[in-house]
């Protein structure tokens, strides 16, 4: 069993790397939640349904008009895109997630006393595909 | 981000204030108005994934403005410290871009007495932030 730092992390979106203007990232799967309670029962019983998830990017601003955050993320709000994330950097053996995403926010920050940041919404569209990198 | 080239980029812009008297490390000896950009306390890495960016906050460089007994005293040092003129460290260092990093912001400086070789001079300590690549020297 091994701790693993944050800094590898690799993320894309629409096959553009945005690993370099990213400070902060997640996936957050759900399910659907039924409940199937019935007579005699003296707690809820609930089923799985459908599944779903959010995910979320964050990072700092950069002024590249065809790789940075503004150029590659901007453009996408209400699009579906091919998100693809390394939690644990890229490498063989590590593993991949890959998951159909619609942009649903894209937002740039501007502070008086600090670096311009960015974030953005995902809503996950379709199941999550693990793999493992070769 | 080389620490080296980014004095090297500093040096350039504020050699016209100083009379081209800006030194990266200690000089041997000091004449006012001078400049002396030291090494920093601390460089922080992996400011975002994968090595792209790193930053130094609070990088303090010193402007020794003039002996204390200057009866311009006050007046070398505000033009110094001034947000923008002539004379003005800040604008000097932000109005222009840089190869070696990319961002170099002046966010305060603070005033007091420098002591060199036995000598009071006034100065000027100019705290600077700077971010940049991560995965270039």
């Amino acid at each position: 069993m091994t701790f693993v730092h944050g800094k590898s992390t690799y993320i894309s979106l629409n096959a553009k790397d945005l690993s370099p203007f990213t400070t902060t990232s997640q996936i957050e799967k759900t399910a659907d939640s039924h409940d199937v309670t019935t007579y005699g029962k003296n707690a809820h019983v609930f089923r799985g349904g459908l599944l779903g998830g959010t995910g979320s990017m964050s990072g700092i601003y950069d002024t590249s008009t065809s790789a940075g955050p503004r150029a590659t993320i901007e453009p996408l709000v209400g699009s579906n895109v091919s998100l693809i994330r390394r939690t644990e950097g890229t490498g063989t053996g590590l593993p991949q997630q890959t998951v159909d995403v619609l942009v649903t926010k894209y937002t740039e920050t501007n502070p008086v006393a600090d670096m311009i940041t960015w974030s953005a919404d995902l809503q996950l569209s379709d199941v999550i595909t693990t793999t493992t990198q070769t | 981000m080389n620490l080296h080239a980014v004095a090297q980029e500093i040096k350039e812009r504020l050699d016209p204030l100083f009379t081209e008297r800006v030194f990266i490390g200690a000089p041997d000896s000091v004449t006012p108005a001078c400049f002396v950009i030291p090494l920093p306390e601390a460089v922080d890495f992996d400011a975002t994934y994968r090595r792209g960016a790193d930053s130094v906050t609070g990088w303090e460089m010193l402007a020794i403005v003039s002996k204390v007994t200057d009866r311009n005293l006050f007046e070398r040092v505000a033009a110094y410290c001034a947000g923008n003129g002539a004379s003005s460290v800040k604008q000097a260092l932000e109005s222009a871009s840089y190869d070696s990093c990319d961002s170099v912001v002046v966010t305060r400086v603070e005033t007091d007495t420098v002591t060199w070789q036995g000598t009071d001079f006034q100065g000027a300590m100019f705290m600077i932030d700077v971010f940049g690549a991560g995965s270039t020297a």
